[in-house]
C-alpha cells in the first residue's frame, strides 16, 4: 500500500461514515416521533410534528408527506385543508413520479433516494380519505367524482395485473365505498353496479375472502338491496341464490342512517431485510446465488458474467424491505344506540393486504436490487481491473485502484431497501350500519383490548333523513 | 476488457430504465377518431350508440304515425330512466342528450325535462310564488304533458379467459306512449369487443 491509495481512502472514508450514521435508520426510526404521537392520539402534536420533520420535507418524499399530512389534518377535523393535501397528493400520483434522474438514482444509488410511489392499496385509501372530507363537508357532487376516480384506480389497478386472479387487482373495499356514496346520493343504479364489482371480487376466491377480510354481511344484504331498488328481479334473484337466503326488504326510517368506519391500529412498518447472497458452484458445475438458508437460488447467468475469475465475487449484500406487524390494541368494538347493539364487520386489513402483496412482489423487488448490484459490482471491477499493470513502471495504478475500493465501499454502504410507507393508515378498518332516529342521536362505542381493558366514547350525531358516513379512530 | 462483457447487460437494463421513464405527453385528437385503449366504454362507443339512436328514431314510422293522428301536432317527449345493467358505470347521458339536441334540431319533437332537472324547476316555481312579482311569476300546472316516454337499458356480457376477454354491449332505447303504455319505437345498439393482453 503507498501514500496515495491511503489518500485516496481516505476521500471515500468521510462519505462512507456519513453514510453509516444516517443510512442505517429505517424511514420509520427517523419518522419515530410524529407516528408516536399518532399513535396516542395526540394528533395535533403530530401534525406540528410532521410540519417540522426534514425527511419528510425532501422532495423525493412529496407524495408521502403529503399522504401524511392530509390524515393527520382528517383526524384533527381540518378537512378542507386535509383534501388540499390529498389532492396534491392524487395529482402528483396521477402525473406520475417517475423520471430519468429517478429512474438513475435507483440504478446507482438506492431505492430509499428514489420518489416515493406509494403502494397500490395506499392510492387507493387517498380515495377513501378524500370522499369522506367531501362528505364531511357536505359536498355530495366532489364525493361522487371521488366514486368515480375509484373506477379508475380499479382500471389502473386491474391493468397492471392482467387482471390476474391471485394478484391485488382491485380493492374491495374501495368498491363498497363506491357503492356507498352512490346510495347515499341515491344513484341506486351505479351503487349496484359498484356493490356487485365488490361481491364478485370476494367471490372470486374460493373461501369468499379476499386479502383477510372474508365477505361481509352488509354488503351481500346492500347488493341485494339495490337490486331489489331497480327492480333488477333475475339479479335479487341470482344473489339469493348464492347467499342462500331470502331477501326481506328494510327501509330506513325518517332519522335516516348512519355508516361508522371503525378504524383500529396501525398499519405495519417497514424494516429493512439485509440478506448475504454467496456463490457456490451448484450440482451441475454451474455458479448460482444463494442466501445463508439456502432458501433462495439465483443461477448466474455465464453469458452476462463473462470469463473473469468467478473467485472474485464471493459475497454480495443486498437489503430488501419486509413488513413488521404491530397487534392492534383495541381487538372487538361494539356500539350502542338506545337499548341496541350494533356490531363490526371487518372491511378492509391493510396489514394482510401490505404484507402479502410485498411477499407477491418479491420477485421484482429482488430483480430491481440485483440490477442495481451488478451496475455497482460492474464499475468496482471495471476501475480494479483497469489499475492492473497501467501504474509506472507496469505496476497496478494505485488511484485507479483506491477508487476501484472507494467504489466497493460505496456500494457496501450505499445499498439500503426502501422502507417509507404510508404509516398512519389504520390496520385494519371495520364497519357498520346503524338506523338514526331524526335528531340527535347519542351513539356510545365500547373499544375492548386483549388484556380486557375497555373504552368508550361518544359520538353525536344528527339524524336528518340521509346516509351519513363516519370515521371513528383507535390507532393505538 | 473482459468485464464489459458484465457490466454491459447491466448499463443496458439501466439505460432501458432511463429511456422508458420519459415525460407525459398530450395530444389533442378528433372526438370521432376511434382510440381503443383498455377496452372499456369510451367515447366512441357512446357516439357509436348516439349515431345509431338518432338516425333511427327520427325516421322510425311513430313520428309519422302521430302527426297524422293528432292533425300535425308535435309529439312531446320525456326522457325516462336509463338502467344501467351492465359491469361497468356508464354515464347514459353522453348518448341520450344527443338523441335530445336531435330532437330539438329536426324541430319535429318538442321535449320536456324529466328527473332531477323538472325537480328544479318546480321548485324555482314555488321560489317565485312568494319572491317573484305577480307579472313574472309563473304558474303551476301549466306544464306541457308528455306524449311518449324515452326509457332504456345498457347491459354487458363479459367472458374472460386467462389473457383473453371478449366484452359484448347492449344498449336499448324504447320509447312508449304513456296513455297507451304501447311501445312505438325500440332502438338497439350492439358492440362487442375482443380485448387481448
Amino acid at each position: 500500500m503507498n501514500k496515495q491509495y491511503f489518500k485516496t481512502s481516505k476521500i471515500w472514508i468521510l462519505p462512507g461514515v456519513i453514510f453509516l450514521m444516517f443510512g442505517c435508520a429505517s424511514y420509520h426510526n427517523r419518522v419515530a416521533s410524529y407516528y408516536q404521537k399518532i399513535a396516542a392520539g395526540d394528533y395535533q402534536a403530530a401534525e406540528q410534528d410532521l410540519t417540522k420533520n426534514a425527511l419528510l420535507k425532501k422532495p423525493r418524499n412529496k407524495l408521502l408527506y403529503l399522504m401524511e399530512m392530509g390524515r393527520v389534518s382528517q383526524l384533527n377535523g381540518e378537512y378542507e385543508a386535509s383534501n388540499r393535501y390529498l389532492n396534491e397528493a392524487d395529482r402528483l400520483l396521477e402525473i406520475g413520479l417517475s423520471n430519468a434522474k429517478d429512474a438513475v438514482v435507483g440504478a446507482l444509488v438506492n431505492p430509499m433516494n428514489q420518489n416515493y410511489k406509494g403502494e397500490d392499496f395506499e392510492k387507493f385509501m387517498l380515495h377513501y380519505y378524500k370522499a369522506l372530507n367531501y362528505i364531511y363537508l357536505h359536498n355530495t357532487e366532489d364525493a361522487i367524482v371521488e366514486a368515480r376516480r375509484i373506477t379508475l384506480q380499479s382500471q389502473e389497478q386491474t391493468d397492471k395485473y392482467n387482471n390476474r386472479k391471485n394478484r391485488y387487482s382491485t380493492d374491495a373495499f374501495s368498491l363498497m365505498l363506491q357503492g356507498l356514496i352512490y346510495e347515499r346520493d341515491g344513484d341506486v343504479n351505479n351503487a349496484f353496479i359498484a356493490y356487485r364489482n365488490a361481491v364478485e371480487t370476494y367471490l372470486k376466491s374460493d373461501d369468499s375472502t379476499y386479502y383477510g377480510t372474508p365477505l361481509p354481511s352488509s354488503l351481500k344484504y346492500d347488493v341485494m338491496r339495490m337490486a331489489y331498488l331497480n327492480g333488477f328481479h333475475s339479479e335479487l334473484q341470482y344473489f339469493e341464490k348464492k347467499f342462500h337466503t331470502s331477501y326481506t326488504h328494510y327501509t330506513p326510517g325518517p332519522g335516516g342512517e348512519l355508516v361508522l368506519f371503525w378504524e383500529n391500529g396501525l398499519a405495519p412498518i417497514k424494516e429493512q431485510e439485509d440478506i448475504i447472497f454467496s456463490l457456490i458452484k451448484g450440482d451441475d458445475g454451474d455458479f448460482v446465488f444463494t442466501n445463508a438458508t439456502g432458501t433462495i437460488f439465483i443461477p448466474l447467468d455465464r453469458h452476462a458474467a463473462g470469463s473473469f475469475n468467478l473467485n472474485d465475487i464471493h459475497s454480495v449484500h443486498i437489503a430488501l424491505p419486509k413488513y413488521v406487524s404491530k397487534l392492534p390494541y383495541y381487538t372487538d368494538a361494539e356500539l350502542k344506540l338506545d337499548s341496541s347493539t350494533y356490531y363490526f364487520e371487518k372491511a378492509e386489513d391493510i396489514n394482510e393486504l401490505a404484507v402479502t402483496t410485498l411477499k407477491q412482489r418479491f420477485a421484482k423487488e429482488l430483480g430491481t436490487t440485483l440490477t442495481r448490484l451488478a451496475v455497482k459490482k460492474g464499475a468496482e471491477y471495471v476501475l480494479k481491473e483497469t489499475a492492473k499493470g497501467t501504474g509506472k513502471n507496469g505496476k497496478d495504478n494505485a488511484l485507479l485502484e483506491g477508487l476501484g475500493f472507494g467504489v466497493q465501499l460505496y456500494g457496501l454502504l450505499s445499498e439500503k431497501a426502501d422502507t417509507r410507507n404510508w404509516q398512519s393508515l389504520p390496520s385494519q378498518i371495520a364497519y357498520t350500519r346503524v338506523p338514526l332516529k331524526p335528531g340527535e342521536n347519542k351513539l356510545l362505542i365500547q373499544l375492548t383490548s386483549s388484556d380486557g381493558q375497555s373504552h368508550t366514547d361518544t359520538i353525536r350525531v344528527k339524524g336528518n333523513g340521509s346516509l351519513q358516513f363516519y370515521s371513528y379512530s383507535s390507532l393505538r | 476488457m473482459k468485464f464489459k462483457r458484465l457490466i454491459s447487460p447491466a448499463l443496458f437494463a439501466a439505460l432501458c430504465i432511463i429511456c422508458f421513464s420519459c415525460a407525459r405527453q398530450v395530444t389533442r385528437v378528433s372526438p370521432e377518431e376511434t382510440i381503443d385503449i383498455s377496452g372499456n366504454w369510451n367515447n366512441s362507443d357512446s357516439r357509436m350508440v348516439a349515431d345509431e339512436m338518432t338516425k333511427t328514431i327520427l325516421g322510425a314510422s311513430w313520428l309519422g304515425d302521430h302527426l297524422e293522428k293528432n292533425g300535425g301536432k308535435k309529439p312531446t317527449v320525456i326522457v325516462g330512466l336509463m338502467q344501467n345493467k351492465s359491469h361497468e358505470h356508464i354515464d347514459a347521458e353522453t348518448f341520450v342528450k344527443d338523441v335530445e339536441r336531435a330532437f330539438i334540431q329536426s324541430q319535429r319533437v318538442r321535449l320536456v325535462q324529466g328527473g332531477k332537472k323538472r325537480e328544479e324547476l318546480r321548485a324555482e316555481k314555488a321560489d317565485q310564488q312568494e319572491n317573484a312579482s305577480l307579472s313574472t311569476m309563473k304558474k303551476f300546472g301549466l306544464e306541457n304533458g308528455a306524449d311518449y316516454i324515452l326509457q332504456g337499458s345498457i347491459n354487458s356480457i363479459v367472458d374472460a379467459h386467462k389473457k383473453q376477454k371478449v366484452v359484448y354491449y347492449q344498449v336499448d332505447l324504447e320509447l312508449t306512449d304513456i296513455q297507451t303504455n304501447e311501445v312505438v319505437w325500440i332502438g338497439d345498439k350492439k358492440i362487442a369487443k375482443y380485448v387481448k393482453n
